[in-house]
C-alpha cells in the first residue's frame, strides 16, 4: 500500500472555531443591546442573523475538533435573544402601522381628506376676497 | 488564560464600538443626524427613544442640562455607555500594561455588573414601549 495516500486523523486543535466564536459573540451582544432600543430595534436583525451563522459555524468546527464550545453557545444565545426582540419590535411596528391605516380608512380615508382640503381652500379664498 | 484573551478581545471591540458611537454623537451636533427613527417615520408617533441622538450630542459637548430636555430617559443610558467605555478602556489598558491574566471571578463580576446596569438603564424604556 502506498504510504503517501494514507491520511492521518485530524489533530486535536483546542482553538478551533474560536475566532468565529468571538465574532459571533460580539455580534450577538451588539444585537441584544440594539434590540432594546425602540428607534433602532429592527436593525438588530442584521448583526443577530450574522451572529447566529458565525456562532453555528464555530460550534460545528469546535465539535469536529473536540474543542470547547462555550463562546459559540454564548454567541448563539445572545444572537437568538437579539433576533427575537428585533422580530417582536418589527411585529409591533407592523401592527401599529396597519391599525393606523385601518383607522384612517374608517374615518373616510383619502376622500374625507380631500374634502377637508377643499373646504379649507374655499375658506381661505372667501377670507381673501373679503 | 484562554478566557482572559477572549475577554480582552471582546472589551477591545466594545471599546471601539462605543467610541465610534460617541464620535458620531460628537460630530453630528446639534441636529444633523443622518439616521431617522423608524417608528416615527412609519407611524408618525414619537417612540420612547426619540430625542436620544440629540441628547447624546449635547452630552458629548458637556451640555448635560440641555441634553436632558430632549429625552429624560437618555441620561441613565448615556451613563451606562460612558461607564462601559471607561471599563472597557481600563481592561484594554491593563492588558497592554502587562496584566495578562484576568481571574474568572473578575470576569464574572464584570458580566454581572454590566448586565444589571444595562437593565437598570434600559428598563424605563422597555416599560414605556
Amino acid at each position: 500500500m502506498d504510504q503517501t495516500t494514507q491520511t492521518s486523523p485530524p489533530a486535536s486543535t483546542p482553538n478551533a472555531g474560536k475566532g468565529l466564536g468571538i465574532a459571533g459573540l460580539v455580534l450577538g451582544i451588539l444585537a441584544a443591546i440594539i434590540s432594546f432600543i425602540p428607534c433602532l430595534g429592527t436593525f438588530a436583525l442584521i448583526p443577530g442573523i450574522i451572529g447566529i451563522i458565525l456562532s453555528a459555524i464555530s460550534m460545528v468546527q469546535a465539535n469536529k475538533a473536540a474543542a470547547s464550545k462555550g463562546i459559540a453557545i454564548a454567541g448563539l444565545i445572545c444572537s437568538i435573544v437579539g433576533c427575537c426582540l428585533a422580530g417582536y419590535q418589527m411585529y409591533v411596528l407592523k401592527t401599529m402601522s396597519t391599525k393606523g391605516i385601518e383607522e384612517f380608512n374608517k374615518m373616510g380615508g383619502m376622500d374625507s381628506l380631500n374634502k377637508a382640503l377643499e373646504e379649507l381652500r374655499d375658506l381661505t379664498d372667501s377670507t381673501q376676497t373679503h | 488564560m484562554k478566557q482572559a484573551n477572549v475577554y480582552v478581545i471582546i472589551s477591545l471591540v466594545f471599546f471601539i464600538i462605543i467610541g465610534v458611537g460617541f464620535a458620531y454623537s460628537y460630530f453630528f451636533y446639534p441636529n444633523t443626524h443622518p439616521v431617522d427613527c423608524i417608528v416615527k417615520s412609519y407611524t408618525g408617533v414619537d417612540c420612547p427613544t426619540c430625542g436620544f441622538s440629540r441628547s447624546f450630542s449635547h452630552y458629548s459637548h458637556f451640555e448635560f442640562g440641555l441634553g436632558r430636555n430632549f429625552n429624560k430617559l437618555s441620561w441613565p443610558v448615556f451613563l451606562f455607555f460612558a461607564a462601559q467605555f471607561f471599563l472597557r478602556s481600563s481592561v484594554v489598558a491593563y492588558y497592554y500594561c502587562g496584566v495578562k491574566k484576568f481571574s474568572n471571578t473578575f470576569v464574572a463580576v464584570d458580566i454581572i455588573i454590566s448586565i444589571s446596569t444595562f437593565l437598570l438603564a434600559f428598563l424605563p424604556i422597555i416599560l414605556k414601549f
